[in-house]
Parts: C-alpha cells; structure tokens; sequence
C-alpha cells in the first residue's frame, strides 16, 4: 500500500519565507503527476531539502541556523516549521517537524521538536523516530527524494558499504537477517546449556572441547575471510581508480599527440599557404602585364605580318635589280637577245628605282616593331602564360586560410584541455595494475582457499555436535534441550537458505522491473536488452547479444537512466513505495530519453512530483504528458523582499 | 618603334599622389610605379583616354620598369594608333602619353577601389588580371 502526500506546509525555510501551504489532489493512478515549476534559484531544491529534513533531521544546531530564512534570521526569534498531511497504509497521518530559535544569554537557543498526529483522532503518536523510520526509512530516502543529475551514482561500478545497506532495507532484508542473527543466539545459548550437561563426561568433555576448538578454527577463518574480502574490494576498487585514471592518462595522451600531430600540420599549411602566398604576389606585381596580354599578342602578331610582308617586297625589288644589272652587265637578255643601245639606259633608270624602292622598302623599319622587340614580347607572353591561374591561386590561399583556421580552433581548444594536466608516466600506471590484478588473483584463491577449510570444519562441527546429541538424548534433562536444540539448528539452516532466497528473489524482482522502465527510456532499445543486478547491487546493461556493456562506455545521460530504472524499481519493491520527489529530473538527457521517462512516470503506481525548469520540461513535451498531469503549480519569487512561495498555475 | 629611354623619368598627378602612397605604404602593391602600370593597362583595357595634366610627383625612373617597359612601349603605341592620335616625334612624347593614360587608369581604379579593404583590392587586381579581356 503506497503512501501519497495531501498537503504541505512550508514556513521560514531556506527560501520560503513567511508560510506557505500545497494542497496536493487525491492520488489516482494514471493521472500521478504533479509538476512544481521553477526557474534556477527560486526553490526547488530548498522544496527537496524540506521533504528530507521532515523525514529525518540530519542537521546540527549550526545547520538549522543555516536553514531558516535569512529575513526571519535577521529578527533573531521565531520558528520554522516543514508539515506534511499523507496517507499511510489507509490512515492520515500529519507530520510536523519543528525548530523553534530564541535569544538566550547572547546567543541563539535552537529548539527542534517532531510530531505525528493521527488526523482522524487527532491523538500524538508515541515512538516518532521509529515510526517514521517504518515509513521512510533514513537510508532509503535518497531513493525517494533526488536530483536527477545526481543520482549516477547508483550506476557506478561499486557501491560503498552505505549504498548496499539502503538497498537491502528499502527490500526488507535487514528484518529477516536479523531473525538470522536470533536464531544464532538461541542456538548458542541451547550448546551452552548442553554443554552443561555433558561437562562431567569424560568423552563428551572432549567433545566439547573439540568443538570448541573447531568454532575456533572456523571463526578464525571467518574473519580471515572478512579481511580478505576487504582487501579484495580494496584492490578492485584500487584497480578501478587506477583504470580511470589510466583511462584518463592515455586519452589525454592521445589529445597531447593529437596537438603535436596538429600543430604539425599547422606548419606544413602554413609553409604551403606561404608558397601560394608568393605565388599571389608575383602573380600581383605581373598584374599589370597580364591585363595587357591581349593587346600584345595582337601587337605580336601584326609585327609578325608586317615583317613578312616588308622582307618579301624588299626581296622582290632587289632581286629585279640585281636581274636588271645583270643584263646591263652582259649586254644582252637571258635568252640570249642583244640589248639595243637605247634600251640600255631605260634598263640602267628602272635598276636605280628598284633599288631605290629596295631601300625605301628597309627604312620603314625604324617606326615599326622589330624581330628582336617581337620575340621579347613573345617570350614574355610565354612567361606570363606560365606564371599559374590566378582563381586556382586564390582558391588554393582560401582552402588553406580555412585549414588554417580550423586547426588553430582545434589546436586553442587542445591546449585549454592539455593545461594543468601534468606529464605522467602511463607505463607505471599499468604497472601497478598489473601488481593489483595478481594481488587480486591471489586474494580469491586465498578465499576459495578458505571456503573450502570453512566447509570441511563446518561438516565437522556438525559431526560432532551429532555425537553431543546422542550424548544428551538418552539423559532426562537433556532429552528436551537436545530436540529443541536440533529444530533451532534446523530452523536456522532453513533461515539461512531463505535469506539467500530472498535476496535472489528480491534482486530479481528489481532486475525485471528495472529492465521493464529501462527498456521503455533508453534511446537504444534495439541494442540494450536489459539491466543485470549483481550480488553487491551494482548494475549493468547487458546488450540483445548477451555481451555486457563496459559501465565507462556508458554516457552521462545513460547512467542517468540506468539509475533512475534502478531507484524506481527499488522503490516500488519496497512494501510500502512513497512518492517519488525529483530535483531537475532530466539533467543530462536528450530528448529522447526524456521523452521516455516521462512516459514511464504515469505507469508508476506512486505520486510523482517533478521540480522541473522549463529547459527539463518544455512545452511540447509537458502537453505530451498532459492528460497524467493532476497539478501544476509555480513557484513565485518576489525578490524585493528575497521570498518564494508556491501557487497553483 | 620608339624606346624610352632608362634615365626618363615617370610621374603621376597631384592628386593621386597620396592614394599610390597609400597603397604603398599599406602593402597594397609593392611600389608605387606599379600602380600606374595598373592604371595604365586598366585604361587600355577599357579604352580610357589619356589624361592632358601636367606631370606632379615623379615616381621613378623608367629603368625601374624592368620587363614591363618594352611592354608598355609596344602597347602604348598600338593604342595611340588605334585612337588616330598623331605619330609620337620622340621618346618624351612616347612618355607622356603613358603617364596620361596611366593617370586616367589610376583615377578610375580610385573610384573602384573606393572604401575597400586592401585583401579586396588585391583580389580585385587579381580577378582584373585573370579577366585578361581581348581587344
């Protein structure tokens, strides 16, 4: 039968100042949500805080100063209070915790009271403490009242002795091992009085003495064992440190050459952007030259025409001179004609014009281009064609600023990460993991060692106690002790078998519970199978192959998850679950998995209060969530006067 | 066709004098010739006509001019042809005109340039000299 809260009164504490008082709905399954908005600062936590301390005061006089409210503080007398209606197995209760603070003698005298109230009779219930502890029990109520961001935690690879205690008394182990414990006794106390019995026989005295001497030796085992197993988890705790930091040391090595590898290629870019750099600034100073490539190669080419044209006519008028002088010369044509006389001097006037045009032909020259000025525009022309495309260039240079910047964001955030983190020695450190692996190896055979002893005295205590109560049986006195004796024996074999039941059984109620809301939240449902709960309670995700999940591969909001499946289940294995209180729920998670944890929550069979920010609970999603929503209110701040109070929205 | 000769002397006008300075001085071009030359092909490139001001701050030498001056030479000559300007008597002439067109080039480059960074003006010079336009 679970517990649910119906009204809460806050007065005087942290940041509530002044009283303020929340009536909570009837519970009603389905529709168990009960939302308290609030933004960073304004009093959740201080909410959370208020839930714990009514439950159990874990505050010395120093800290209940702290708690009460600065204004109220400042006035030096006053009170503060935390009460809570709620409904336990059928019945009202209501709870006050109380601190009542006056002046006395130059100081602040500080007064804490608690009651319980039945609210139907209004009688004050006797025994508080314990009552509440049948509730809530202390250690269990980090299970119910938690942060999200904080409660990774419980996905760690080992818990501490504290963590495995509040387990076990959140599954009502305790009660039983404790009927375990007084099975003991009475069996101690039954051999006393056997031994009474039999001490004036001879051979029973030896017997005895035997026996004695045997539940020495196994006592003695037992606490060899107790030792060793603490130095295992020592190791394995050691071992897992040493892990973690060996694991820290080769990723921040893998980051150090990562920088060396980094700036290195800084370098290179640099050098490569410097070339590129070069390449622009001839490219630049021949800017001018290449703008004029076009008309030079016209230039180029008319020269070329004109050259050609020039040399030909030259050549043509010389050559018809030279034909003309020739013929003058022998007297007569080609053909063999003779020249008549007064041919002779038209013959010697159209020589002297060719020659004359030859000339003038040549003396044009000087205004035009010449083959020499030709053939350096055109090896510049060449040059110019060879001296790289200019989009190429800058492309390359924009590629290789971009390179740069990159890396040189890398290379800052490298740096930042690499600072304060001094050079260690990895291979020491695999060393003495090393070192602890074998210790480890050689602390389980020493206690396999020591299990086998324990059985063997064991099988021969139980000898010999048979032998003792065959000794007894036949006596009057002893008749009755001997039988009793033998069903406390029995009954403490069976109570031992069901503790290892129980804890089986318990574990694995949690384990199907915890992997049913796991399965419902995890982003990887078609990867993670389940959660796997070990002997020591620690957790592990275990994959659709079988393969087991490394709990360091794990991501933040994955541990979140995992611990959440885990403190629920537990919670609802408890014989009374109560109302699960979170702080910031959604800490690390991505929407997908707070989508799936929000869906889970109406499926609990318990109130659920969330004291959410708008960034753990947006608008899209708090509407998907609406229909299982009984209230929402909103914790107002007036920060004139340095006070939260809740109001419904 | 006429040659420069290596002791003449290059100039550009008054009022460009601090802008080629500036460009100068700011990394822009290496020197500040080359932003005459720049002009200079700048206006044949876009047919500009050449500038009739007087000569004010001298640049350089044409000595300075290296490779470019047999260029310029040629092409300052093509282009007076191809604008029906009179054939130039001698090398003074021959100077004359490519400072003024190079000035005109210089001024309309001025007004491109207006209110650009010096990276912008080097790649515009760059997509200039890319754009290599044909006549």
């Amino acid at each position: 039968m679970s517990v649910h809260f119906l009204k809460l009164q806050v007065k005087d504490w942290l940041v509530y100042g002044g009283q303020t008082t929340v009536e909570f709905a009837p519970f009603q399954r389905g529709k168990n949500i009960v939302v308290v908005h609030g933004k960073n600062g304004f009093g959740k936590t201080s909410l959370l805080r208020a839930l714990e301390f009514l439950f159990h005061n874990g505050y010395d006089r120093e800290g209940l100063l702290e708690q009460w409210h600065e204004h109220a503080r400042e006035a030096g007398e006053g009170s503060m209070k935390i009460a809570l209606e709620f409904v336990y197995q059928g019945k009202a209760m209501k709870l006050i915790r109380e601190v009542d603070f006056e002046p006395r003698n130059g100081t602040t005298a500080v007064t804490p009271s608690v009651k319980l109230i039945d609210v139907d009779s209004g009688d004050l219930e006797n025994q508080v403490e314990d009552k509440i502890e049948l509730i809530i029990p202390k250690k269990s109520q980090q299970f119910v009242f938690f942060d999200g961001a904080e409660i990774t935690r419980y996905a760690q690879s080992q818990h501490d002795k504290g963590i495995r205690e509040a387990i076990e008394q959140v599954l009502g182990i305790p009660a039983v091992r404790n009927l375990k414990s007084d099975l003991g006794k009475l069996v101690n106390e039954l051999e006393d009085e056997q031994a009474g019995i039999v001490a004036r026989q001879g051979h029973s005295r030896d017997l005895l003495t035997e026996i004695d001497r045997l539940k020495n030796e196994a006592a003695s085992y037992k606490e060899q064992r107790t030792g060793l197993l603490d130095k295992l988890n020592g190791v394995q705790r050691a071992a897992e440190e040493l892990e973690k930091e060996a694991a820290q040391i080769v990723a921040i090595e893998a980051e150090r050459n990562q920088f060396a590898d980094k700036q290195e290629r800084r370098a290179d870019y640099e050098e490569q952007r410097d070339q590129v750099n070069d390449a622009i600034k001839r490219f630049l100073s021949d800017a001018p030259l290449h703008m004029l490539t076009g008309p030079l190669k016209q230039i180029v080419q008319e020269g070329v025409a004109k050259q050609e044209r020039g040399s030909f006519r030259r050549d043509y008028y010389l050559h018809v001179k030279q034909y003309l002088d020739r013929v003058l010369e022998n007297g007569q044509w080609d053909f063999g004609a003779p020249i008549p006389e007064s041919t002779g001097e038209d013959i010697e006037r159209e020589s002297q014009r060719f020659g004359e045009l030859g000339a003038a032909v040549g003396s044009v020259k000087r205004k035009d281009i010449n083959l020499g000025d030709i053939s350096e525009i055109k090896a510049l022309l060449r040059r110019l064609q060879d001296s790289g495309d200019s989009q190429r260039l800058m492309d390359k240079r924009a590629v290789y600023d971009e390179k740069l910047e990159e890396i040189d964001k890398d290379v800052r955030e490298l740096r930042a990460k690499l600072e304060g983190h001094p050079l260690l020695e990895v291979k020491e450190l695999f060393e003495q993991r090393k070192t602890l692996t074998e210790t480890e190896m050689t602390l389980k055979q020493d206690i396999e060692a020591l299990d086998e002893n324990l059985a063997r005295v064991i099988k021969e205590i139980d000898e010999k106690n048979r032998e003792l109560d065959e000794a007894t049986i036949g006596t009057d006195r002893g008749r009755p002790l001997t039988k009793t004796l033998y069903t406390a024996r029995q009954l403490d074999k069976a109570v031992d078998a069901f503790v290892d039941r129980l804890v089986a059984q318990k574990r694995e109620d949690i384990e199907r519970e915890a992997t049913h809301i796991f399965t419902q939240i995890t982003n990887k449902p078609q990867e993670y199978a389940g959660i796997r709960v070990k002997d020591d309670y620690t957790l592990e995700v275990y994959r659709r192959d079988g393969t087991i999940v490394e709990n360091k591969k794990l991501s933040a909001g994955e541990k979140e998850v995992l611990a959440y499946s885990f403190i629920t289940s537990l919670n609802l294995s408890s014989p009374s679950p109560v109302p699960f209180v979170m702080d910031t729920p959604f800490g690390h998670l991505d929407s997908s998995h707070r989508d799936g944890l929000l869906q889970s929550l109406p499926k609990l069979p318990v109130q659920v209060f969330l004291l959410a920010t708008d960034r753990d609970l947006p608008h899209q999603e708090r509407d998907q969530v609406q229909a299982f929503i009984a209230q929402e209110f909103e914790i107002e701040r007036n920060q004139q006067e340095a006070r939260s109070t809740i109001v419904p929205e | 066709m006429i040659h420069l000769q290596s002791h003449q002397r290059l100039f550009i006008s008054e009022d460009l004098a601090g802008f080629a300075d500036h460009l100068s001085n700011e990394g822009t071009m290496p020197r500040r010739v080359d932003l005459l030359l720049l002009g200079f092909s700048y206006a044949v490139n876009n047919r500009l006509l050449p500038s009739e001001e007087a000569k004010a701050r001298e640049l350089t030498r044409v000595a300075s001019l290296g490779e470019a001056q047999l260029a310029v030479e040629a092409v300052a000559q093509w282009y007076a042809r191809d604008l029906d300007s009179p054939e130039f008597a001698d090398e003074g002439e021959l100077l004359d005109f490519i400072i003024g067109v190079g000035v005109t080039g210089v001024r309309a480059l001025k007004e491109r340039w207006e209110g650009k960074s010096k990276s912008q003006i080097q790649w515009d010079v760059m997509r200039l000299a890319a754009s290599k336009i044909a006549i």
